[in-house]
């Protein structure tokens, strides 16, 4: 049974007023256990909107969420949802306010209850599950660090509740390339060691394409594709129908078949997309019939 | 946060949106005169006035509700007062507590006036956009800059601080969610959790005003403003025909508040 379920889900912003906003139009999601799954979308297609479902900040006015088999319109339910489903907001370091990083990461297993050695466990835990565990770290002030380190210990913060699922916001939003890179395999990794869900929104095709191994378009408030990536990807008319540009990759390979490559699939990395190239290209059939040549 | 806030403009098409924001400043500065000024009968009058300007204004009752409905806790702090402590003919008292006729009408008279000075606050404000409003205070306070009072700037501050109020509202929702997600127990049991979940909301939310503040100081040296430049406009204020039939309107209502109460000092 999937871990997450969103059947025919509605949602509006300040119903009833004349600044209403609706955000989802009967939407329907599933997502198995363990998956990586990519959320894609143009602003305001409801990318967000999904994700506080997830953890019962916002609840459905019509259809239902089934997060872990239970319904979020049960109030118990939403109230203890975050302790599940690990939320991190769009720039998360916005949210400091501790004056160690020590203290900012412990405070979620603090509202969890934890004793203090367990506390202490789950912290350092955590920090080296983002790659911030040298010494002296968990003592410097979060306001201090560089904007990668903030947003990895802004990360850890919601790790050290460990959660079965991750809901992510843009995360790497003005992230430079390389933190962005060891992010991702900071997020693998956790899913293959503890089998976690993560669930990334994003409108950024090369990270999700990077990331993710199922993708979920969102176009004004409807799933509009939904299925493995490199399948999803391959619809490149789908994906810009709904207002996206195409990860890099499958970009160049569109544009190629163009002037007849005939490429056929989507690529999801930039390795991947010169090989098939570099095939296309040995074809020694390729180019000699109708005396083209590159 | 969602919904509408008291005090927000709301961006329609009426006859009082299209009016010149000194006229609505100087007519809602009347009303409110009248309203302190008048007795029963000019407060009739009033809020008739008040009345006329809400349907010109095309703003519905519900959206007032929506907007009067935040000073509920205010109004009926002070009407209580006016309740409990008004000495006089005892209309009917339990224990300690004695409710007089004279409190009750003071009560009473206290309600109808806060509501008529909101009101005809929520029409200035819903109907006039933070910048216009700003301009014309600008303009009505002008003649004090001859007296070395820094006009623009403090109109500039105040513009500011309030064009910043929905920002850091919305700033403030996003940060509770976050802090929720994490177990902040805000509104849980156990009084030493609740202080930790209010610092963890107010440090961020502080740290991202100073900082913003920052930042649009730097933005705005970086385009030379200067408040004592003896800016001009990119839309130069001007009056049209019904300004002056709104200002002689309001100036009316005062008239005959201040006329009615002379004519019948008891009424």
């Amino acid at each position: 049974m999937p871990v997450i379920i969103f059947d025919q889900v509605w949602h509006a912003y300040s119903g009833g007023t004349p600044f209403e906003t609706v955000s989802l139009c009967g939407l329907n999601l599933e997502v198995i256990e363990g998956d990586l799954v990519g959320l894609v979308g143009l602003p305001g297609s409801g990318k967000s909107t999904v994700l506080k479902h997830l953890n019962g900040l916002l609840q459905p006015d019509r259809g239902r969420v089934l997060v872990d088999g239970a319904d979020t319109r049960d109030k118990k339910v939403r109230k203890n949802l975050w302790m599940k489903v690990g939320l991190v907001f769009q720039y998360p370091e916005k949210q400091f306010f501790e004056e160690t990083v020590y203290r900012e990461v412990s405070f979620g297993p603090r509202n969890l209850g934890l004793a203090e050695p367990e506390i202490d466990r789950r912290v350092t835990e955590a920090l080296a599950m983002v790659g911030l565990d040298r010494p002296g770290m968990q003592q410097l002030s979060p306001f201090r660090l560089s904007g990668g380190e903030q947003r990895r210990v802004a990360l850890a913060s919601v790790l050290a509740l460990k959660p079965r699922i991750l809901a992510l916001d843009e995360p790497t939003a003005g992230i430079d390339p390389a933190s962005r890179k060891k992010f991702f395999q900071g997020l693998k990794k956790l899913r293959d060691d503890h089998g976690i869900t993560v669930v990334m929104a994003s409108h950024n095709m090369d990270d999700v394409a990077a990331l993710a191994d199922r993708v979920v378009v969102l176009n004004k408030g409807q799933a509009v594709l939904a299925g493995p990536a490199g399948k999803v990807f391959a619809d490149f008319a789908a994906i810009r129908g709904a207002g996206l540009e195409l990860p890099f990759p499958c970009e160049v390979i569109d544009r190629l078949n163009e002037s007849g490559f005939g490429i056929e699939g989507a690529p999801l990395t930039t390795e991947a997309a010169a090989e098939e190239i570099y095939d296309r290209l040995r074809d020694k059939n390729y180019g000699s019939g109708d005396g083209r040549t590159f | 946060m969602e919904g509408i806030m008291l005090g927000q403009y709301l961006p329609v098409e009426s006859y009082v949106h299209r009016l010149d924001p000194r006229t609505k400043i100087l007519s809602a500065l009347l009303v409110v005169l009248a309203v302190l000024a008048a007795g029963w009968a000019g407060l009739a009058v009033t809020a008739l006035t008040v009345g006329a300007g809400i349907v010109l204004a095309r703003i519905s009752p519900r959206v007032l509700w929506r907007q009067v409905r935040a000073l509920i806790p205010v109004m009926a702090f002070t009407v209580l007062l006016q309740l409990l402590f008004t000495p006089g003919q005892e209309l009917f008292g339990a224990g300690p507590v004695r409710v007089s006729i004279q409190g009750l009408l003071a009560g009473l008279d206290l309600l109808v006036r806060m509501i008529l000075i909101i009101s005809a606050g929520i029409i200035l404000t819903s109907t006039t956009s933070t910048l216009s409003l700003a301009a014309g205070l600008e303009a009505i306070l002008g003649p004090l800059g001859r007296l070395g009072v820094p006009v623009h700037g403090v109109v500039m501050a105040l513009t500011i601080a309030v064009r910043f109020v929905p920002v850091i509202f919305e700033e403030a929702g996003t940060i509770l969610s976050a802090q929720i997600s994490r177990g902040a127990g805000f509104y849980g049991p156990g009084l030493a959790r609740r202080a930790a979940a209010a610092v963890s909301l107010m440090v961020p939310l502080l740290v991202g005003a100073f900082r913003r503040s920052e930042e649009l100081a730097t933005a705005m040296e970086a385009r030379c403003y200067r408040a004592a430049a003896g800016r001009s406009r990119m839309h130069p204020l001007k009056f049209s025909a019904s300004d002056p039939a709104c200002i002689l309107l309001c100036g009316l209502t005062l008239a005959a508040a201040l006329a009615l109460r002379t004519a019948s000092p008891l009424v």
